[in-house]
């Protein structure tokens, strides 16, 4: 047993520390919002920096341009980068289709997507959800149908976050419609500038634009486009959720939330002119969250721990995120409260708190606990893979 | 004991679901241009007298029908300065304020002629009366006040404001003032608010009020404003459950008609469980509210800890309602084009108003001499 990192992971923390302050704006206190062009510049920017540095793909292969570095590293850095609040993490290049390909791709898809998402010179999104296909996604329609050398791609995807930005989509389709529905997918890798390829915003109920309706209207794919074999997509396609599936951006946002928090506390007088930080009730619930957090920051280590070992149990990358998304928003539902009749105030009053970032924070994260498998089915998951519970 | 609705309740209940599931509603929560149009349909329906004497030109029916049409408000997102008027406004003008003055403005809340908000609270946001710090110094027959005043909802929207301000060195020392907004002196700053509704800062400076306009005797507000805020806390948990009780249904129907796996998710249990937690939690809110609101009509001597209960639970458990909604819904529910987000953002608003759950908690322990 050892509960420590390396002091080589601990030198790196150090050396990514004074990266993101060199290269992130003074006084960035996020998040992001990939709509505004000033965001979005920043989050490019910081993109391709990580990219002359070696980290944007440090835990790939070095064959692949990486450097090989170790899961707990690679946690290390993704915690890391949530804590600030950092853009530029790329993670449907760098830690969906990217390990995809290296497994399941051409010679010809690997040397013709890895470098450029190495390089940071291009933006990926996942196109895996439908209107009708959410939580049971293995229902989508979307199809693509051989015609020639080429598949023709119809239907339509939604929720696709950063399809506005993306040039390139890794989608799945239904190939095969006669056979049971695990059975007739497949992956195909998508220029978004193909003809017939449609993005719509959707705004989401913090008022930012993150994510989108996609639709495909006899949309040409090349066939060398198909990713694995054909009817295999099923597989391909989950595989990526073992990098999805991990509660370590909210440790980190929640932690960088908490940490905001008791700032406040420290400053701001409760009744009777006490520190809210001396105040006990405010004292306990801080430390009660501080354990939540750090309950979950383990499960996110236990995850890497695994992988370095070439396991990878599903339970406890589900346990992980159900308890990062938990505790993230536990945090931002207890700042609410400490914020008062604050809270509400947004962001350009000159009275707000904390920028009025509390509040769209929490509207924000509300989203943590739907996508990559509602909590719901994270919990079914455990039940069944980690408990062998009897399925339903 | 008797959970049911009396006669007028009932009626008052009908006739509210039936204007308001047409003319409020989420879309004209999201119209801003509608409200005024709507805001004199419910004067015209003499909303805003519905609890006031009809010897001041009030249908006198009672702060429990207000109660029951409150929920309705609530439930519908209506805006308009209703409460402020109807709940907190004209009970303290009619228990507090002089025979000539309450002849003089009762009538005119209750045709909806003049709406009043009222002004208690600064930065710190709390209600304590120390924390008052507006001062009115006395002129001859007039007062002037200066001050700032915080979380004034309707404050640039109201005819009147009804204003605490400190005028001698104790601690209650504080006097209440009703004062026209646009009198010279009075400026207001519109904040963007979460919640939708409007909230503003007031700057007093020098503001000059006539004597007439002192409300009750001099330096004896506070008490005037411990009770407003009974009514507050209470009204907004009855707001609370209406708004929890809306939510619930909204939920029902949508994990009926989404499928997923070929069925209903209604049908997981995962889904079922949800809904029975929210289902428990508003079913106790309106408990908790409307026998607060009672307790109120009744004078009942435990009407503090009726209060602090129902806000207390309402605070915590209808914001959790309102998350555990947007669960069930998935992805539609996170969109700014679902109206989910704006029942959501109500209830956590409303949450902090009047004491929110911990203040309420510390104020329960108090009355329970624990
Ligand atoms: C912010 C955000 C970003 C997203 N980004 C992307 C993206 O980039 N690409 C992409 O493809 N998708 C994306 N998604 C979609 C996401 O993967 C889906 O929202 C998710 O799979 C849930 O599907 P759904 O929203 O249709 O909810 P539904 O599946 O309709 O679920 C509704 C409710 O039913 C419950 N439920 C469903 N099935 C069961 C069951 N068997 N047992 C118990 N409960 C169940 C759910 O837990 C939920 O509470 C994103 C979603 C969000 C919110």
């Amino acid at each position: 047993m050892r509960f420590k990192f390396t002091s080589e992971d601990e030198q790196f923390r150090q050396e990514l520390r004074k990266f993101l302050v060199d290269n992130l704006p003074q006084g960035w206190t996020g998040p992001p919002d990939e709509a505004d062009e000033n965001d979005w510049a920043l989050s490019l920017r910081m993109k391709r920096a990580l990219a002359e540095r070696g980290w944007l793909v440090m835990h790939w292969p070095r064959e692949y341009g990486g450097q090989a570095a170790s899961p707990m590293r690679n946690i290390l850095f993704a915690e890391e980068m949530a804590y600030h609040r950092a853009p530029g993490n790329d993670r449907f290049g760098t830690r969906m289709i990217g390990p995809v390909l290296m497994h399941y791709g051409t010679e010809a898809q690997k040397s013709k997507y890895l470098p450029e998402i190495a390089s940071g010179s291009v933006q990926w999104c996942q196109g895996y959800s439908e209107p009708d296909a959410g939580s049971d996604l293995a229902s989508l329609k979307t199809s693509a149908v051989r015609r020639g050398e080429k598949f023709i791609v119809n239907g339509a995807k939604i929720w696709t976050t950063l399809a506005h930005r993306a040039d390139m989509m890794f989608m799945l389709v239904r190939t095969n419609p006669n056979v049971p529905k695990h059975r007739g997918i497949s992956m195909l890798l998508v220029d978004m500038k193909s003809p017939g390829v449609e993005v719509r915003p959707i705004i989401n109920m913090s008022g930012s634009h993150s994510f989108n309706q996609v639709t495909f209207d006899d949309v040409e794919v090349p066939e060398e486009n198909l990713v694995g074999d054909l009817d295999n997509g099923w597989r391909v396609g989950m595989s990526v959720l073992n990098y999805e599936r991990s509660g370590v951006d909210y440790v980190g946002w929640g932690q960088r939330a908490w940490d905001e928090l008791v700032a406040l506390c420290r400053a701001e007088t409760g009744a009777g002119g006490r520190r809210l930080a001396d105040d006990h009730a405010v004292r306990r619930r801080m430390a009660e969250l501080d354990a939540e957090l750090d309950a979950a920051r383990l499960l996110t280590y236990e995850v890497a721990w695994h992988q370095q070992q070439g396991e990878a149990p599903a339970d406890v990358a589900s346990m992980s995120k159900l308890a990062g998304t938990v505790a993230n928003r536990n945090v931002l539902d207890y700042g609410l409260q400490l914020l008062g009749m604050y809270g509400p105030l947004e962001k350009g009053s000159p009275y707000a708190k904390l920028q009025g970032r509390f509040f769209k924070m929490r509207m924000f994260y509300t989203s943590g606990e739907i996508l990559a498998g509602t909590t719901e089915i994270q919990k079914n998951l455990i039940a069944w893979r980690g408990l062998q519970l009897p399925r339903v | 004991m008797d959970f049911g609705l009396n006669e007028t309740e009932e009626m008052v209940k009908a006739a509210a679901r039936e204007f308001l599931s047409q003319q409020a509603g989420p879309d004209a929560a999201r119209d801003s241009t509608s409200t005024a149009a709507f805001w004199s349909q419910v004067c015209e329906m003499g909303w805003p007298g519905l609890a006031i004497a009809e010897e001041y030109g009030g249908a006198e029916m009672g702060l429990t029908a207000l109660g029951v049409l409150m929920e309705q408000w609530g439930a519908f997102l209506a805006s308009g300065p209703l409460f402020e008027s109807a709940v907190l406004a004209a009970p303290l003008l009619e228990s507090h304020a002089d025979e000539k003055l309450k002849r003089e403005v009762l009538p005119q809340i209750a045709d909806g002629s003049t709406s009043v908000t009222v002004a208690v609270i600064e930065e710190s946001a709390s209600w304590r009366p120390e924390d008052v710090r507006a001062t009115a110094v006395r002129a001859d027959d007039s007062w002037a006040i200066t001050g700032k005043k915080h979380f004034v909802s309707y404050g640039n929207e109201a005819d009147m404001i009804i204003i605490a301000a400190r005028t001698g060195a104790g601690t209650e020392d504080i006097s209440l003032f009703l004062v026209d907004r646009d009198a010279e002196g009075v400026t207001c700053e519109q904040l963007g608010h979460a919640s939708g509704s409007p909230a503003a800062v007031l700057t007093l400076n020098e503001v000059t009020v006539p004597s007439s306009r002192l409300i009750g005797a001099e330096n004896t507000g506070w008490g005037a404003v411990e009770q407003m805020l009974l009514h507050g806390a209470a009204f907004r948990a009855v707001q609370m459950a209406g708004l929890g009780r809306r939510v619930l249904e909204i939920t029902t129907s949508y994990v009926k008609e989404r499928k997923q796996f070929g069925v209903p998710v209604g049908s997981f249990q995962a889904i079922q469980h949800h809904l029975a937690d929210m289902a428990v939690a508003v079913r106790e809110v309106e408990h908790m509210a409307r026998r607060a609101a009672w307790s109120l009509v009744e004078g009942s001597e435990t009407i503090r800890k009726d209060v602090s209960r129902a806000k207390q639970a309402g605070s915590s458990l209808i914001p959790q309602v309102c998350w555990t909604a947007h669960q069930c819904h998935g992805a539609i529910g996170f969109t700014e084009e679902h109206d989910l987000h704006l029942y959501t953002r109500r209830a956590v608003s409303w949450a902090a108003e009047f004491g929110d759950a911990s203040w309420h908690a510390d104020r329960l322990a108090d009355a329970l001499e624990i």
